[in-house]
């Protein structure tokens, strides 16, 4: 919020021009909003480890979503507002008058109308995932570098030398934040390169990649957390994707992830072939476990949902985890389920109960059917012990049953970690 | 959990933005 409120701060600081009407103000602080609003969205976007902290990269984005659709009333608000308030401004929309003011005013709401209407209805539009990575990257820049010309250039609230750079500087520093996240991070990844050592179907329509790492001592990660991939000769190719790691953290230079297909990234994957390149950008997420706490653990996954989720068991297992565990994992058929005879050895080897739960079962399914609800979590876990942990992940359905399920059991909100698919 | 927060958050700070925008702009127009 100080950051988005930021160019207004700095702005109103200045001199003190004469007040003009409500309508008039109101729009001019809407537009001071706006840049900073526009602003703040380079930075929670750019998955800096010091700003998202232990907020969870998926929190954020959806964070990024909501404020980023804030951003463009905003771009649409602050011209209908001084144009309601003092006709005069109407004068700003003609080519005539001022043909770069012009210019740049019908291209910032063009283009942060374009970058709103490709998020939201990318696929329904047919745009490929990396053009519209790219595009959303130039012109997110592009609006904002243009925003922040355009407030120089009106030279009400920012007519003073102190009040220009003050604004140049904080709406700036996003900017270069931007080249960082897109020019500097690969430039340093490509000392880092992985390379695809194996490639296998698994059930569940789902790829299993294996990479392992050239040169270098690997990737520390905590059980859970995901990392963005990039395959193929080059860290700076736009097809860059969020997939959570499925080994276990000790392992560091060797890495598993299993993607389900999709989309045409993960549909092209059992095309890969082995040897290929690989870019491991992470990790990130809060979405982890400790091993060592000593806490009985509940796992519930969905479908692919069980990635990061396999990871936590195999890191409790290298680790000797001697406390009860619960593991809920739910398909539409027996022939989704993904590790099925791994989840059955560990069982035997740690003191896990698993509950498969299949929600289109075949005629001889002898187990749970259905969805996880309340009435199975009552009959498969014990009461709440007030200490216990809960680890969610699965589809959004899954997530929005499970998660008041385990309100309703007396489960405190600070026990149940969840990670949603919905990332990008 | 903290999804739930999350789901909301970004409305709710940007309704905040909005209402802060709105008093500066009352308390400046009124001066």
């Amino acid at each position: 919020m100080a950051l988005a409120l930021a160019p207004m701060l700095v702005a109103l600081s200045g001199g003190r021009p004469r007040p003009r009407g409500l309508l008039v103000e109101l729009g001019a602080t809407l537009g001071l909003l706006g840049i900073g609003v526009l602003a703040m969205q380079l930075v929670i976007s750019g998955r800096h480890r010091w700003f998202a902290g232990s907020v969870g990269q998926d929190n954020l984005l959806q964070f990024h979503r909501q404020t980023g659709l804030f951003a463009w009333m905003l771009v649409l608000a602050h011209p209908l507002s001084m144009m309601a308030g003092e006709p005069a401004f109407l004068a700003y929309l003609d080519p005539t008058e001022d043909l770069v003011r012009a210019a740049t005013l019908y291209f910032i709401v063009i283009a942060t109308t374009v970058l709103i209407a490709t998020s939201l209805w990318r696929v329904g539009m047919g745009l490929q995932y990396e053009w519209w990575r790219a595009l959303h990257a130039l012109l997110s820049l592009l609006v904002v570098a243009a925003g922040l010309g355009h407030a120089l250039l009106v030279d009400h609230y920012t007519a003073g030398i102190a009040t220009k750079a003050g604004l140049a500087i904080l709406v700036g520093m996003p900017l270069l934040l931007l080249l960082e996240t897109r020019v500097v991070r690969p430039w340093r990844m490509k000392r880092t390169p992985w390379e695809v050592t194996e490639v296998r179907d698994v059930p569940g329509d789902a790829t299993l990649l294996r990479l392992e790492a050239k040169g270098h001592d690997g990737l520390e990660f905590r059980p859970g957390q995901f990392a963005w991939i990039t395959l193929g000769d080059t860290p700076f190719s736009l097809q860059q994707h969020p997939f959570s790691m499925a080994s276990r953290p000790g392992e560091h230079h060797r890495l598993e992830f299993t993607a389900k297909h999709v989309g045409d990234f993960t549909r092209s994957l059992p095309g890969v072939q082995p040897g290929t390149k690989a870019w491991v950008e992470g990790p990130y997420g809060i979405f982890s476990i400790d091993p060592e706490s000593g806490r009985r653990m509940v796992f519930i996954a969905g479908g692919i949902g069980i990635t990061p989720i396999m990871s936590m068991l195999r890191s409790c297992h290298a680790r000797g985890c001697g406390q009860d565990m619960w593991l809920i994992y739910a398909n539409n058929e027996e022939a989704d389920v993904i590790f099925g005879d791994e989840i059955d050895a560990l069982a035997k080897d740690m003191p896990l109960r698993v509950t498969h739960v299949l929600s289109e079962p075949s005629p001889g399914w002898q187990g749970e059917t259905g969805y996880v609800d309340a009435s199975l979590l009552e009959r498969i876990l014990p009461a709440d012990d007030g200490e216990m942990e809960y680890f969610l992940c699965g589809p959004p359905p899954m997530m929005n049953q499970v998660e008041p399920a385990l309100r309703a059991r007396g489960v405190a909100p600070g026990r149940v970690f969840s990670e949603r698919f919905n990332l990008v | 959990m903290l999804h739930i927060f999350a789901r909301y958050a970004g409305t709710a700070v940007s309704v905040a933005l909005f209402c802060i925008a709105l008093a500066v702009a009352v308390v400046i127009a009124a001066a």
